[in-house]
């Protein structure tokens, strides 16, 4: 049925449904242009804008649920029962691993009984009966991770989880779900957000994330960053998390939190729906304006005279809009392999050994420059880890961290203390003062810390940033 | 089966919809070599369907877990959303998966395995309101007044003492729990559109109607979500 055929069915749709479809960008070209113009002209059709913004917004934010681990094993211990059926059973042609299991559950059972029993004996559980199948150790010590749990980074904050399979290191702003597991095998592991090292020192490793599993090799090392929209705002520290949120949202942010009414409404719909990216420590209101607006202004956007309404200047050069979700995945050591419902694929095959997924493209993935390899192992290397670190060709880890405060954009860093700092991401000058009196030029920024060319030095340095707890 | 490129895995994609004609398989007429074969990968490396085939064949019931592991978070959360209850949502993903068991003989890979997943845990979901007596759509305005009120304070801006997450839990449930009464059809486009992302063509296949209805639908059912929040003076 053609578009027009169904549209002739059908009763002629409200305003919001029409602005529905150009958010979803369902309207053809000029149907989208002609609603726009009118949305311009129309205050009640810009607050019915707003209104179908906000319900997407909460509706885009509302998480994933999953399965409850009773429902699955009940689910698993039916299939079981059924497969045992003579009308299921039937099915199989050749071997009936169904029967086998009936005869040899028992014993498999005493075993696994006897060995869980075991166990139980020289693994100290802390406490409850969930078996712990990692541990973190971190500034408030020893905490053990059971399956179900959600393990949390906060930005500024890397952390390490050991399983007994191997390590994952976790940058800051990254959340990964654990399960199953019963600390003997490995566990499943799903990179919910943000970007992890996986180092599978002793045996083979999975993570699923974003619908694909990617598989490390024994031995291998491998990275994996799922950039997609979150924000946090903790205003008892005043930690600031935004990742690739709108502009409007942002805007919309500000007033819920500190009562800050940035109008948003007169920017371009194109530069609305831009998306922005920036964190702090320590902000306040006027901190967090300032943020913002210098995070959105490559986009061309500014604050106007009255401090309250964001304004559009055209930017010089051009921009493309950014896409909803980012996925990378890299190897630097060993081998991954990365699965999606198309197929598989040996990183290895791919120049770079990386390979980059968008939300909503069909397309292959693509490789990745240079450039952006080399920004995955200096993060990577920043979380402290030696055999990482052993990676990075010309760059030095330090053990100094920079000031409480520190502001990070998309493209550059704000110091906040007695000055503010503008340190302009491969900037000319070597402004940034670096441990033992020497000058820095910012070159890479990662969420756990920065990358400084060194004046008169052909090393690199990295800097992690001061991890939160400390400024406390 | 080798590894393949990406280059190949396109390649593949693109002569796959050239050659509709060819007969498809089903995952009862693999051959004993190449369940050998796909036997030998490690079960991540498996394609639905040659878990589908050595499930069938094989009676292997970890091909079966692997399936449903793989996909139970699309699954469950299309029922969840769409029937409001995890109780209810966990019996009918259940209900889903098990049809799946006792028909995944009759499977082609004419559809995606989530596509044919989704059509069963929806007409389950049909089943469910059928008998249960549920028909909540045309009910927006019959919101209990606590969802009202903390719909209301969230998006007047009032927030938690300790910290906040932008968008709150109770904002979502409570958008959520109006998705629950809108009608059947506008609530399964919704759901596989927004919450699920999921292409337009592939919500047509699910849904047994044309692509040009399922964009009508979805954006109906934005369009009767948002006249609700306004009318409620939320937004």
């Amino acid at each position: 049925m053609s578009s027009n055929e169904s549209s002739r069915q059908h009763k002629p749709q409200s305003a919001e449904a029409r602005l529905a479809a150009l958010l979803l960008g369902d309207l053809p070209a000029a149907d989208a242009l002609k609603l726009q113009a009118e949305v311009a002209q129309d205050a009640q059709l810009q607050k019915a804008r707003g209104s179908v913004e906000s319900l997407l917004g909460v509706m885009r934010a509302d998480p994933q649920a999953d399965v409850s681990q009773g429902a699955l094993k009940a689910l698993f211990e039916k299939s079981r029962d059924l497969m045992a059926e003579p009308e299921v059973a039937q099915q199989a042609d050749l071997i009936r691993i169904s029967e086998l299991i009936r005869v040899y559950l028992p014993r498999v059972a005493a075993v696994a009984v006897v060995v869980f029993t075991f166990g139980m004996l020289v693994t100290k559980l802390p406490e409850g009966p969930v078996p712990t199948v990692g541990t973190v150790v971190d500034d408030d010590g020893k905490q053990f991770i059971r399956a179900g749990d959600l393990v949390e980074a906060r930005m500024g904050s890397p952390r390490r989880v050991t399983f007994n399979t191997g390590e994952v290191l976790l940058d800051g702003g990254t959340a990964l779900r654990v399960s199953g597991g019963t600390g003997f095998t490995t566990p499943s592991i799903s990179l919910e957000r943000g970007r992890v090292a996986i180092d599978a020192r002793s045996r083979d490793f999975s993570v699923s994330v974003a619908g694909r599993s990617v598989h490390v090799g024994k031995g291998g090392l491998a990275t994996i960053e799922l950039d997609v929209p979150y924000a946090h705002i903790d205003r008892a520290g005043a930690v600031v998390e935004i990742r690739r949120t709108t502009v409007k949202e942002v805007a919309e942010l500000a007033k819920r939190t500190w009562g800050v009414d940035l109008y948003a409404g007169g920017l371009p719909q194109m530069i609305q729906e831009q998306r922005v990216s920036f964190y702090g420590v320590g902000l306040d209101s006027a901190d967090f304006v300032q943020s913002f607006v210098a995070a959105a202004s490559r986009f061309g956007v500014r604050l106007g005279n009255d401090g309250q309404s964001l304004e559009y200047r055209q930017a010089s050069g051009s921009f493309d809009m950014e896409s909803e979700q980012v996925l990378r995945i890299a190897t630097m050591r060993g081998d991954a392999r990365v699965q999606d419902a198309a197929g598989e694929v040996a990183l290895s095959e791919l120049s770079q050994n990386m390979v980059e997924f968008r939300t909503g493209t069909e397309a292959a993935p693509r490789n990745l420059e240079p450039e952006r390899l080399g920004q995955m192992l200096v993060w990577a290397g920043g979380l402290g880890n030696e055999s990482i670190a052993t990676h990075l060709p010309g760059v030095n880890t330090s053990d100094e961290q920079l000031p409480q405060g520190s502001v990070i954009y998309t493209d550059k860093l704000v110091l906040h203390g007695e000055e503010d700092r503008v340190f302009v991401l491969n900037g000319p000058e070597f402004n940034f003062p670096l441990p033992g009196g020497r000058m820095g030029r910012l070159v890479g920024l990662m969420s756990s810390g920065a990358e400084f060319e060194v004046e008169g030095e052909t090393a690199r340095e990295f800097v992690p940033f001061r991890r939160l707890s400390e400024g406390k | 089966m080798p590894r393949r490129s990406w280059g190949e895995i396109v390649a593949q994609r693109k002569s796959i919809a050239k050659t509709e004609k060819v007969p498809t398989p089903t995952a009862r007429n693999a051959s004993r070599h190449e369940l050998d074969s796909i036997e030998e990968k490690a079960s991540t490396e498996r394609t639905d369907f040659e878990l589908l085939k050595l499930f069938v064949q094989r009676s292997s019931q970890d091909a079966f877990e692997t399936l449903v592991t793989r996909h139970r978070r699309q699954v469950y959360n299309f029922i969840f959303k769409m029937v409001g209850k995890a109780e209810a949502a966990e019996d009918i993903f259940q209900e889903t998966f098990l049809r799946v068991l006792k028909n995944a003989h009759t499977y082609t890979p004419r559809a995606k395995f989530t596509t044919w997943c989704l059509q069963i845990a929806r007409n389950l979901t049909l089943d469910y309101f059928k008998r249960e007596g549920l028909r909540r759509h045309a009910s927006l305005d019959a919101q209990s007044d606590e969802t009202e009120r903390s719909m209301g304070q969230m998006l007047a801006g009032i927030v938690p003492e300790s910290s906040e997450v932008l968008v709150s839990r109770e904002m979502i449930e409570g958008v959520r729990d109006a998705v629950t009464r809108l009608p059947e059809n506008q609530r399964e486009a919704l759901v596989l559109r927004v919450y699920q992302d999921l292409q337009y063509s592939e919500i047509a296949e699910i849904l047994g109607s044309p692509e040009g209805t399922v964009k009508y639908w979805v954006h109906e059912a934005i369009g009767q979500l948002a006249r609700w929040l306004e009318r409620k003076g939320l937004s």
